[in-house]
C-alpha cells in the first residue's frame, strides 16, 4: 500500500466527508467563475452597445480653413470647398482594424431649391444614419425608397409639410416620409434625402462632405482606429469626438473597474472559503494523524497523504466548479432582460481557475496537516 | 463562526461597492442631464451640420434677445429643478492679421457645467481680457497658452486651450459674456440660453418648461436637445439593473455559505446533544439552547462581518476600482445585514438541531 | 537484537501544566526493563502509568530525565529520527484501538509497512499472515466499524507486530472487553511474548497478572513496589 492509495481509500470510503470538502471548493470556484464571467460579458456588451450610440469619430476633408458657423453666425474660410469621395467609405470599412467599425454614415451637404426656397439638403445613407442615431424620434415612416425624404422639424413648419405630403426638390417630386421631432440642433433645419439622389441633384456624383463613424473601442483604442483611417484616407482628417470618448470613459471604464473590484473581492472571499473548508476538514482528522505519527510515519509522508487528497478533491472541485459556474453565468445572462450575451467556454480562464483552486486547496491542506503532524502523538491522539 | 463572518463580509463589501458605483454613474448622468436650448425667433433653416457650412446665403442672421427675459424665465414653475443656466452671445471678430474668428461670450463657471467633457490645457479665463481657444483655432492662429493676440482691436491673453474634441468647438473662441457684449455693442443681449436639468426626471422637467415658456413668451422658443446622451443613459440604467441582480446572486451565495457553516457546526455538537438527552433534557430545551446560541453567534458574526466588509470596501474599492465617492456607512444596511445573518443562522441550525435532538441518545453519544 | 537491559529509564519526571495548574504525573522515576520481559504497569487511575507508557513509547517527551532504548537516548533524537525509531523498534496497541476508520483490517495492519520498502504484494502477505495468527483469517476486508471490540483489538495487535518490533506497548488492552475475550487477548499476548517480543502493558485488571512475568506498581508518579512471577513453561 502506498501513500497515495491511502488518500484514495479515504475519499472512496468516506464519501460524505470528502463531498463536504469538494462542495466547499465547488461553491467557491463556482461563485468566482459565475461572477467574473457574467460581469466580463456584460462589460463587453455594455461597451459595444455604448459605442454604437452616436458617432465617436468624425472624418472631414483635410483643409486648412473651413467654413464655420455657430448659432447662426458665419465665418467664411476659403471659397474652394473640399470633398471626400465614395471610395472613402470602403476604405474606412477595410482598415486593418476594420472589424471594429460599427457604422459608417456618409453625408453630402448641398444647398438645393426645395419648394421654391434655397434649403440645405443632406444626402445620407438612411439605414446607416438611423443606426447611428437611435435616439431619433419622428412622425411618419422610416424613409425606404429613393424618393423618400426626412424633414427636420423647423423645415417642416416653414414649408408647411407633414408626413405623406409631396415635396419638390430641384423640380423632381419626392415624398415626405417622416418629420423629425425637434432635436435642438441643426438637424431641425435640414432636409435629409438619399445620398445618391443628393449627389445627382447637386451634380457632385462622387462627393461627400463628411463621414460620421461609430467604432467599437473595446479591443482597440480609438486613437488607433483614428490613425488607421487617417492613413487610409490621406486627403481626409479623422478625429475622435472628445465628448463621446469622455462619456465612455466615465461609464464603461467605471463599469470595468467595478467588475474588477467585484472579481477581486469575490476571489479573496472564495479563497477564504476554500481555506476554511479545507482547514476544518483536516483539523477534524488530527487524531488520525496522531495514529500515523505513533506508528512511525514521518511528517513528510503524512503531508503527502493530505496533499494527495487535496489534489484530487481540489481538481474535482475546480473542474465542477468551473462548469457549474459557467452554466450559471449563461442562465443568468440569458434571463438578464433578454440580452444576447454570448458566454463561451474559455479554456484559458478554466485552466487558470482550476490551477488556482488547486493551489489554494493544497496550501490550505498543508498548513493544518503540518501543524497536526508536528504535535506529539499523544497530544494528537487526545483530540476528538 | 468564521464562515458566517466571511459570508456576511462578502455581502456587505460587494453591496457597498455596487452602491458606490451606481451613485457615481448617477452623478455622471446627472451632470450631463437633459439640455434645453432657448433661442429667439421662429423656425430657422440650417446652413451647416457639425460645423461644416455649405451656404452663406441661406437663412437669416441670428436674432438676439434681451437678458431681461431670463428673469421671466426664472419665474416659471419648472425652472425650480434647473441645475445650470448658461447664457451665450455669438459673434464674429477679426484678428489684427485679418483672420475671422467665431467668438462666443459665456459665463465660464456655468458653461463648464454644461460641457462636462471639456478638458483644458492651461486654465479657464478668470479675467475679461482672457480667452479660451479651441484646439484648431489655436493652431491656425499659431498661439499657445500664455500668448497674446489682438482681436476685436483689443489685446487678449490665451488662458487655456481646449483638448481636441473633433467638433465645432475646436474652432471657436470663448471669452466672458459681458466683455463680448460690450465689444460688439450688444449690451444685455443674448443669442441663446442653455439650461440643464439633472437626473432622469430631467426630460419631464425640460418638456414642461418648454411648454410653459411657449405660453408666456411667443418670441422665445425652447427645444430639448436630443443626442446620444439620453440613449446612453437608458443603456446604462439597463445594465445597472443587471448589476443589481448580481448583488442578489451574491446575497444568495453568501447566505448559502453562512447556512452550511452553521449546519456543520451544529452537527459537530451532536455528541454534546446526546449527553444532554441522556441527562433528561427535553427536546425543546435543547432546541432553544441551540437557537439561542445560533442567534448570538450569528448576531456577532453579522456585526463583525459588517465591519469587516465595510473596511474591505473602504480600502479595496478606491484602490482597485478607482471609485472616487466615499463608501457610505449606512446603519440601515447594517441593520438589514444583522437581521439577515441571524435569520439565516437560526434557520440553518434548525435542521441539524432537530435531527440531533431526535436521535437516540446512545446513537448521538456514539457519533464520535 | 539489543542488549540485555533493553530499556533504561533514569530520573524520569513529567509535569502537565494547564493554565495555572500543574500536575506532577511522574516524579523522578527509575526503571529498567530487560529484553524479552512481559511487564505489567499497574496502579490506580491518575498514578501516571499511562504517562510512563507513552514516554517509554517515544510518544511523549518527559519534562526531565532520559529514556535509553538499546543505549539510544530517544528524546535526544530529532523528531523525524524518533519517528523512524518508532517504526523500527515499537509496536503500539492503544486503549481505543485507533484503527484508521477508512482502511480495512488488512490495510490497517499493513499501514506501518507503507513507510518501508516492501512491495505491495509482500505487505499484503505479511498482513494476512498476522491476521490469521490473531484469529481473524476470515475478516481481512472488514472495516473497523464492521468488527466487534475484541476483533478490533486483535487487528490492533496484528498491526503492532507487523514490523517485527522488539518492543510492544499495550495500554489497557482488555479495558473495553468482556471477561472471556479478555482472556483470549491475554493468551494472545502471552503467545507473542514467547516469540521473543518484549511486552510492556498498562492494566488495572489484577486478573491479567496471571499472564505477565513482572508487575511494576506505580502510585503518585513513583514506583511503589515490584513483583516477579514464575510461569511454568516460559523461558
Amino acid at each position: 500500500m502506498r501513500v497515495d492509495s491511502i488518500a484514495l481509500k479515504n475519499i472512496k470510503r468516506r464519501p460524505a466527508k470528502a463531498l463536504f470538502m469538494v462542495l466547499g471548493i465547488i461553491l467557491a470556484v463556482g461563485t468566482i467563475v459565475t461572477l467574473y464571467t457574467t460581469t466580463s460579458s456584460l462589460n463587453v456588451e455594455l461597451a459595444d452597445r455604448f459605442d454604437e450610440i452616436g458617432a465617436n469619430i468624425m472624418v472631414i476633408p483635410d483643409s486648412k480653413e473651413i467654413n464655420l458657423s455657430y448659432g447662426g453666425v458665419r465665418v467664411s474660410g476659403t471659397q474652394e470647398k473640399q470633398y471626400l469621395v465614395n471610395r472613402d467609405i470602403i476604405a474606412i470599412n477595410t482598415i486593418p482594424n476594420g472589424e471594429n467599425i460599427a457604422t459608417v454614415a456618409p453625408k453630402l451637404l448641398t444647398p438645393l431649391t426645395i419648394s421654391g426656397q434655397r434649403i440645405v439638403a443632406m444626402g445620407v445613407d438612411f439605414p446607416m444614419e438611423f443606426a447611428l442615431k437611435p435616439w431619433w424620434s419622428f412622425e411618419g415612416e422610416k424613409p425606404r425608397g429613393v424618393i423618400d425624404v426626412l424633414l427636420g422639424s423647423d423645415v417642416a413648419t416653414i414649408l408647411g409639410l407633414k408626413p405623406g405630403d409631396a415635396i419638390d426638390i430641384e423640380g423632381e417630386i419626392f415624398n415626405v416620409s417622416a418629420v423629425l421631432d425637434p432635436q435642438g440642433s441643426e438637424e431641425d433645419g435640414l432636409v435629409f434625402i438619399q445620398l445618391l439622389a443628393a449627389q445627382r441633384l447637386a451634380d457632385r456624383e462622387d462627393s461627400l462632405s463628411l463621414i460620421e463613424v461609430a467604432a467599437y473601442c473595446n479591443t482597440c483604442p480609438i486613437e488607433d482606429i483614428v490613425m488607421d483611417i487617417n492613413k487610409a484616407l490621406p486627403g481626409a482628417k479623422a478625429t475622435a469626438l472628445g465628448e463621446a470618448v469622455r462619456a465612455r470613459a466615465a461609464v464603461v471604464d467605471r463599469f470595468n473597474k467595478f467588475s474588477a473590484a467585484v472579481a477581486f473581492v469575490v476571489f479573496l472571499i472564495g479563497s477564504l472559503l476554500i481555506l476554511v473548508t479545507v482547514i476544518s476538514s483536516v483539523k477534524e482528522r488530527t487524531k488520525e494523524i496522531g495514529v500515523f505519527r505513533a506508528i512511525g510515519f514521518r511528517q513528510s509522508s503524512i503531508i503527502e497523504i493530505f496533499l494527495t487528497e487535496a489534489l484530487i478533491l481540489g481538481l474535482l472541485g475546480g473542474v465542477i466548479g468551473y462548469i457549474a459556474g459557467t452554466i450559471t453565468a449563461r442562465v443568468l445572462a440569458a434571463s438578464a432582460a433578454g440580452m444576447e450575451v454570448a458566454i463561451g467556454w474559455d479554456f484559458l480562464f478554466a485552466g487558470v481557475t482550476i490551477v488556482l483552486a488547486l493551489i489554494i486547496s493544497l496550501l490550505s491542506s498543508a498548513y493544518p496537516a503540518v501543524k497536526a503532524a508536528k504535535l506529539d502523538p499523544v497530544e494528537a491522539l487526545r483530540h476528538i | 463562526m468564521l464562515g458566517m463572518l466571511i459570508g456576511t463580509a462578502t455581502i456587505v463589501t460587494l453591496f457597498s461597492i455596487t452602491t458606490a458605483m451606481e451613485s457615481e454613474l448617477k452623478d455622471h448622468f446627472d451632470k450631463v442631464g437633459t439640455r434645453i436650448l432657448i433661442t429667439e425667433g421662429q423656425e430657422k433653416l440650417s446652413l451647416s451640420y457639425r460645423g461644416i457650412t455649405v451656404a452663406e446665403d441661406i437663412g437669416e442672421g441670428p436674432n438676439l434677445f434681451s437678458d431681461e427675459k431670463l428673469t421671466a424665465l426664472s419665474q416659471l414653475l419648472s425652472y425650480e429643478t434647473v441645475a445650470t443656466v448658461s447664457p451665450k452671445l455669438v459673434s464674429s471678430g477679426v484678428t489684427d492679421e485679418g483672420i475671422s474668428v467665431l467668438s462666443i461670450g459665456i459665463n465660464f463657471a456655468d458653461e463648464v457645467n454644461v460641457k462636462g467633457y471639456w478638458q483644458v490645457s492651461g486654465g479657464l479665463p478668470v479675467q475679461e481680457n482672457q480667452v479660451l481657444l479651441g484646439r484648431h483655432l489655436a493652431d491656425n492662429l499659431e498661439v499657445d497658452v500664455g500668448d497674446s493676440f489682438i482681436i476685436f482691436d483689443e489685446k487678449f491673453n490665451v488662458a487655456g486651450i481646449l483638448d481636441e474634441l473633433g467638433s465645432q468647438e475646436d474652432y471657436l473662441l470663448y471669452l466672458y459674456l459681458e466683455k463680448l457684449q460690450s465689444l460688439t455693442d450688444n449690451e444685455s443681449l443674448l443669442s441663446m440660453v442653455e439650461l440643464v436639468f439633472p437626473g432622469n426626471k430631467g426630460i419631464e422637467a425640460a418638456d414642461s418648461l418648454i411648454d410653459e415658456l411657449s405660453k408666456i413668451d411667443t418670441t422665445l422658443a425652447g427645444t430639448r436637445v436630443q443626442d446620444a446622451a439620453e440613449g446612453r443613459r437608458v443603456l446604462v440604467e439597463h445594465f445597472a439593473k443587471i448589476s443589481f441582480m448580481v448583488t442578489i446572486v451574491i446575497i444568495v451565495i453568501g447566505s448559502l455559505i453562512m447556512g452550511t457553516t452553521m449546519m456543520s457546526s451544529v452537527k459537530e455538537r451532536t455528541w454534546e446533544i446526546g449527553i444532554f438527552r441522556a441527562y433528561g433534557f427535553r427536546k425543546k430545551h435543547i432546541m432553544s439552547v441551540i437557537f439561542y446560541e445560533a442567534g448570538i453567534l450569528s448576531a456577532v458574526s453579522g456585526a463583525g462581518g459588517y465591519l469587516l466588509g465595510m473596511l474591505l470596501a473602504v480600502f479595496a474599492a478606491p484602490v482597485i476600482a478607482d471609485i472616487q465617492t466615499s463608501i457610505v456607512w449606512n446603519p440601515l444596511v447594517g441593520l438589514w445585514v444583522l437581521v439577515l445573518t441571524v435569520l439565516v443562522g437560526v434557520l440553518a441550525s434548525l435542521y441539524p438541531a432537530v435531527r440531533a435532538a431526535n436521535l437516540d441518545p446512545v446513537k448521538a453519544l456514539n457519533y464520535l | 537484537m539489543g542488549k540485555k537491559d533493553l530499556i533504561e529509564v533514569q530520573n524520569l519526571t513529567k509535569i502537565y501544566a494547564s493554565g495555572s495548574e500543574q500536575v506532577n504525573a511522574l516524579n523522578g522515576l527509575n526503571l529498567t526493563i530487560e529484553n524479552g520481559e512481559f511487564v505489567a504497569l499497574m496502579g490506580p487511575s491518575g498514578s501516571g502509568k499511562s504517562t510512563l507508557l507513552t514516554i517509554l513509547g517515544a510518544l511523549n517527551p518527559p519534562t526531565q530525565g532520559q529514556v535509553l532504548i538499546d543505549d539510544i537516548d530517544i528524546y535526544k533524537l530529532p523528531t523525524e529520527r524518533r519517528a523512524d525509531f518508532r517504526s523500527t523498534y515499537m509496536g503500539f496497541v492503544f486503549q481505543q484501538f485507533h484503527l484508521i476508520p477508512y482502511l480495512t483490517a488488512v490495510e490497517n495492519v499493513m499501514l506501518p509497512l507503507a513507510i518501508g520498502a516492501k512491495s505491495s504484494k509482500e505487505q499484503t502477505e505479511k498482513a494476512k499472515t498476522l491476521l490469521e495468527k490473531v484469529g481473524l483469517g476470515n475478516k481481512f476486508n472488514r472495516l473497523p466499524n464492521q468488527l466487534s471490540g475484541g476483533e478490533q483489538e486483535r487487528v490492533a495487535i496484528a498491526r503492532a507486530l507487523v514490523n517485527d518490533p522488539p518492543i510492544v506497548f499495550a495500554d489497557e488492552p482488555t479495558g473495553a472487553l468482556d471477561a472471556k475475550t479478555s482472556l483470549e487477548i491475554m493468551e494472545l499476548f502471552q503467545k507473542v511474548n514467547e516469540e521473543s517480543y518484549t511486552i510492556i502493558m498498562v492494566t488495572h485488571n489484577k486478573e491479567n497478572l496471571d499472564f505477565v512475568k513482572r508487575a511494576v506498581f506505580i502510585k503518585d508518579g513513583e514506583i511503589e513496589k515490584e513483583d516477579s512471577y514464575e510461569r511454568a513453561g516460559l523461558s
